[in-house]
């Protein structure tokens, strides 16, 4: 039971992990957004600056945005999986309590016996 | 009626006995849970209006219809044993409120997770919200009772709570329609439901319908074999003292 618990939340998490991850940006992309931008609005050299500058600022509100709402999904998820896992570990305990009980009335009963030989 | 009810009950028994003795359903249910996961993360689409934070929906939708599931099944035998007086029956009963509550409990804690994104509050006492809370409360109240209540006694009132608590599932399930216009927050409009959406939706609830009956089962037959064992260690006590 504990290894199968063990080995679902090392999965989980994984797969939890491997989700969170926010794809950042790389230069190319951001300087191609960049081109794509003042090519659009046709801006003077002076505005070039600007314009980089907002781009740059989008981009790092998107990728902040994606990231809060990354960290909701995982806080939920993980909740989730703790209540299982919680319970999981309740019955397992549960049924190793009862296997110990069963095992000390067997112990017993034979020793019962032979004192009331 | 209560012969009707007996038959479904005699026959789910059977059919949950059969996938209990050939094991079965265990891989099936890891298997179908690791399939959700993939599928919510894989291949169900990022909604456009709450976009990542709806796929907390998968899990928390599925566990409330689950909770459905499991306290009806609670209901089932909690009036079943009111009808027979079969001790059995009331393990059964408890069996199947204990893991509702788990489900419950899920759909409570995660749901605030979504309402802080969506409403920007963990909780809001709105009408859905607050039935559930009072829905979880009343089981609550039936573990309670049973810890601290002796054999018939304790069989005959968790019946009865078991009843009336589940009187508040169709309140819980029409909560927004009931309430709609005086308590329930603005969802925003409607948006079109992705058939990847969809798909990945069904699945995961199936899924977890089954991960209910696996643990369903399992539950029960740990308090069966408990309620054995005090049965037994009775007897042996009484022939050796």
């Amino acid at each position: 039971m504990r290894i199968t618990i063990i080995v679902c939340a090392v999965i989980v998490l994984g797969l939890l992990l491997a989700t969170i991850q926010v794809p950042i940006l790389d230069k190319d992309t951001i300087n191609k957004a960049i081109d794509d931008a003042i090519s659009e609005i046709k801006v003077t050299p002076e505005e070039k600056n600007t314009v980089e500058k907002a781009v740059l600022l989008t981009v790092r509100e998107l990728e902040k945005g994606q990231r809060r709402r990354l960290m909701f999904l995982v806080s939920a998820y993980l909740i989730i999986w703790l209540v299982f896992m919680l319970y999981l570990l309740r019955m397992g305990k549960q049924q190793l309590s009862l296997d110990q009980r069963i095992l000390q009335l067997e112990q017993d009963a034979p020793i019962q016996s032979e004192d009331s030989s | 009626m209560g012969k009707g009810m007996t038959t479904i009950s005699s026959t789910l028994s059977k059919l949950g006995q059969w996938l209990y003795r050939t094991s079965v359903v265990y891989p099936i249910a890891s298997i179908l849970i690791f399939l959700s996961i993939c599928l919510i993360f894989g291949y169900a689409e990022v909604e456009r209006t709450m976009l990542e934070v709806q796929k907390i929906f998968f899990f928390h939708v599925s566990a409330a219809m689950t909770l459905y599931v499991a306290f009806f099944v609670n209901f089932i035998f909690s009036l079943l044993y009111l009808i027979k007086r079969k001790p059995d029956y009331d393990l059964r009963a408890a069996a199947a409120a204990e893991i509702g509550l788990v489900f419950c409990t899920i759909v409570l804690l995660s749901g605030p997770i979504w309402a802080k994104y969506a409403w920007n509050t963990w909780w809001t006492w709105e009408a859905r919200l607050t039935s559930t809370l009072v829905l979880w409360l009343m089981y609550i109240s039936y573990f309670i009772l049973r810890s601290a209540l002796l054999d018939d006694k304790k069989r005959i009132f968790s019946a009865v709570i078991g009843i009336i608590a589940f009187l508040d599932v169709p309140i819980v399930h029409f909560a927004t329609k009931l309430w709609e216009e005086k308590s329930h927050p603005k969802r925003g409009a409607k948006v079109d439901v992705e058939p990847t959406i969809l798909h990945t939706w069904i699945f995961v609830l199936i899924a977890f319908i089954i991960l209910f009956a696996v643990l369903f089962f399992l539950q029960y037959k740990i308090s069966k074999t408990n309620e054995r064992y005090d049965i037994i260690r009775r007897k042996y006590l009484e022939e050796t003292s």
